[in-house]
């Protein structure tokens, strides 16, 4: 806590910082201090966008985008919270495999992207191959540390009442996990929809990352900047109602 | 040598926490502060400690103006303190190793004073594999290593069970006897006040005042049986009295937001 | 009292978890193999093969990938070293003060979440292809993670510490390397391990979009032309590098949390 209250409000120098860079932007491009083929003006970004979004040009990447991002994440999800229980309960395998799941987490599975290439061909196989690996893993890290961290007390509470396994388990134990798990899926959400643009970008026939590089190669900047503008749109959305949902699930429960 | 505290007043929002207290401390002695909940003990044993600053008033000792901590006066904190990063012989080593102490006369001294505390053996133990009692007595260990001539201890024992407050009690008066030390402690518990000290400070709740001094007069070696004196019981009753009052007046009192 | 320790983990079983963990690496490099030798395995080259191919290629008489080996990681280390720099400051500088702090968390929170390879058409404007902008995504992606990790650590920084580092007057020097840094040191090592794996990741990806060396170039290129062999042999060195030093950094990591 600060001994003396500064005037101005932090959300306010906030959005002058933010506003204030767009208004940068805007400055250095109208007035040609920066040209055309390096930056467009950020409210050019919006008109051009919101003319390929009235066109109907972004929908079947939007579609596409959101399938595998979605498609991966769901697999991730079921998949990550099983597996997650699993090295709970088998404790011991857990940390056998820990060092390996942790050093992927961060690793660049990109790289395997060329390889996938070769045996699943172009289109969404292999992104969705990728990004559900990249996906799963925050998910069963969260999970295994949400079930390790019940207080021992919670166990006993349900011995006391003579719950069944099953009970304990749907009852006490996944509700008590949940803050974590809630944790879990949401950083592998963000990392879906992170790594399938990603992969998008590099190579692939359709989708919002692939627009980007499309517009590049054409020297079209115009666009290039309007989809990377609504593939920033959707990341920051994403993570902001992620990171809400979170902090109000905590509310809930304190 | 004297000891005089004056008139210190005052937290950091504009609240009078203490108002006067005019002390003599004298060397070698064990004098105890209680008090209701909120009347500032802590507080004013930190602006003794040099480490929060009075907004009106001085603490003055050996005619020094305190406004930072003083080379002389050891702390112990009441939250547990000893640093998960260094073992226990590097947490005792702490305040000689900030001063410069080289390194073979640091552990010399240092193993000494944990021997004193009774961790022998435990020398390059980390805090984490000890239970609250040993770390408390690794605090104790480190604020002694430099041997400071006052030491100031705030409800140091407020984390342990009764039982092995009891028993760390026993351990401070003889590791108390050991050293000379002149020692100022702070605690919310009438037994403990008793059967520790020479002396007794009650303060008033908020803003506070010296409400009553009671000399302990039960003789020394202190032991278990101490509590079971009729001497003990008279003077926890009294002091329970003279404080059943204030906590009652601080009771019905809102509590005070002090911002650490 | 007799003082009495927590004793740890019984020693005799502590091999199985480390070698159940190494049966699994053995376990995935034996059905590699054996997928090698499949029906599928015209399009993967054997662990063997792999190996041999990566190993003469840096340090056999024509080494191949070497040369794009040290592109990419020397763009990595750039970028890493950069973002150590930068992220260091500002995430004490933000752990420290709580209004910028107010300021910034979430724009670094909402920016942290963006595909910042998307950007990387701006700064092939910028820096053109070649080194530069690699280092750019190096950079971009490691900053990132540090600036959160080591703002966390810095905010979280225990203030009883503080007081314990103030109450034996130490120097701010001394309470930087003494208290400050011990006690962030565990947020770091997350930060910097994270940082070190995305640099990694930064470099490569930018690499399969647009370079001129590189492994990433040199996996794009080898996979245009069905070369399976040194395709996967660039694969397992990047593969290799970024488990090791993953695992290195794990290790310190899981240290650091055994003392805390």
């Amino acid at each position: 806590m600060p001994e003396s209250y500064p005037k101005i409000r932090p959300q306010w120098v906030q959005w002058s910082i933010i506003v204030g860079f767009v208004a940068i932007l805007e400055v250095l491009s109208r007035g040609g201090i920066v040209k055309r083929t390096i930056l467009v003006s950020p409210s050019e970004m919006f008109a051009t966008l919101g003319g390929l979004i009235v066109a109907n040009d972004v929908t079947p990447h939007f579609i596409r985008t959101m399938v595998e991002t979605f498609a991966s994440f769901a697999m991730a999800g079921a998949l990550g919270i099983a597996i997650g229980i699993f090295f709970w309960k088998f404790a011991r395998i857990g940390k056998m495999f820990e060092p390996y799941i942790v050093s992927v987490y961060a690793m660049p599975l990109v790289m395997f992207y060329p390889l996938l290439l070769i045996f699943l061909g172009l289109g969404s196989p292999p992104i969705i191959f990728i990004t559900t690996i990249s996906s799963i893993i925050p998910i069963i890290l969260n999970t295994t540390i949400g079930f390790r961290e019940i207080r021992e007390v919670m166990h006993k509470v349900a011995s006391s009442n003579r719950c069944t396994p099953w009970q304990t388990f749907s009852k006490v134990l996944f509700p008590a996990a949940t803050p974590y798990i809630f944790t879990g899926l949401k950083l592998g959400f963000i990392y879906a929809l992170i790594v399938t643009i990603g992969m998008e970008f590099i190579l692939t026939d359709l989708g919002l990352g692939f627009q980007v590089h499309q517009f590049y190669d054409f020297f079209n900047t115009s666009s290039m900047y309007a989809y990377i503008l609504l593939n920033l749109i959707i990341a920051i959305s994403a993570n902001v109602l992620l990171f809400r949902g979170e902090g109000a699930m905590r509310k809930e429960r304190t | 040598m004297t000891y005089a505290m004056r008139s210190p007043s005052g937290t950091v929002v504009e609240l009078e926490a203490v108002r006067e207290i005019t002390h003599d401390l004298r060397m070698g002695e064990f004098v105890t502060i209680i008090g209701p909940s909120g009347c500032g003990k802590s507080t004013l044993l930190e602006i003794v400690a040099g480490l929060r600053k009075a907004s009106r008033g001085d603490v003055y000792i050996w005619d020094q103006r305190i406004t930072d901590p003083h080379p002389s006066i050891g702390m112990v904190f009441q939250e547990e303190s000893t640093f998960p990063w260094r073992t226990v012989m590097e947490n005792v080593e702490f305040g000689l190793e900030v001063r410069g102490v080289p390194k073979k006369e640091r552990q010399k001294t240092c193993q000494r004073i944990i021997e004193i505390v009774g961790l022998h053996g435990f020398e390059h133990s980390h805090p984490n594999a000890l239970s609250g009692g040993m770390k408390q007595r690794v605090a104790i260990a480190r604020a002694l290593a430099t041997d400071p001539e006052i030491l100031l201890m705030d409800e140091p024992f407020g984390a342990l069970d009764q039982q092995t407050r009891l028993f760390i009690g026993q351990e401070l008066l003889r590791i108390w006897e050991a050293t000379g030390k002149t020692i100022l402690f702070v605690t919310h518990d009438i037994n403990e006040a008793v059967y520790l000290s020479d002396r007794v400070l009650v303060m008033s709740h908020r803003p506070s005042v010296v409400k009553a001094v009671v000399e302990v007069d039960i003789p020394r070696p202190r032991d278990t049986t101490t509590i079971t004196l009729e001497r003990f019981h008279e003077l926890t009753s009294a002091l329970w009295e003279i404080l059943r009052e204030e906590s009652e007046k601080a009771l019905a009192m809102p509590r005070a937001k002090v911002p650490s | 009292m007799r003082a009495v320790g927590i004793q740890s983990v019984a020693p005799e079983r502590q091999w199985v978890v480390p070698a159940g963990t190494v049966l699994v690496g053995v376990v995935a490099v034996v059905l590699w193999a054996m997928l090698a030798v499949s029906p599928a395995g015209f399009v993967v080259a054997s662990p063997l093969r792999a190996v041999q191919i990566m190993i003469a290629g840096v340090v056999g008489p024509d080494p191949v990938i070497l040369p794009h080996a040290v592109s990419t990681f020397s763009a990595a280390f750039i970028g890493f070293g950069l973002a150590i720099a930068v992220g260091l400051t500002w995430g004490i500088f933000l752990g420290v003060s709580w209004y910028w702090r107010a300021v910034w968390e979430p724009i670094i929170l909402s920016t942290y979440s963006i595909p910042k390879i998307i950007l990387f058409p701006i700064f092939l404007f910028v820096f053109g292809i070649g080194l530069w902008a690699q280092v750019s995504m190096a950079f971009i992606h490691a900053v990132f993670p540090i600036i959160v990790n080591v703002m966390t650590g810095v905010k979280e920084v225990n203030t009883t510490y503080v007081k314990v580092g103030r109450s034996f007057r130490a120097n701010p020097w001394q309470m930087v390397t003494k208290v400050y840094f011990p006690s962030i040191a565990l947020s770091l090592v997350v930060g910097l391990r994270m940082g070190f794996s995305f640099a990694i990741l930064g470099v490569v990806l930018s690499e399969l979009f647009a370079s001129r060396e590189g492994l990433g170039r040199l996996i794009m290129r080898r996979y245009a032309v069905l070369d399976i062999n040194t395709m996967f042999a660039a694969i397992l060195l990047l593969f290799v590098v970024a488990f090791a030093g993953n695992l290195l950094f794990w290790l310190l990591e899981k240290r650091l949390r055994g003392t805390r």
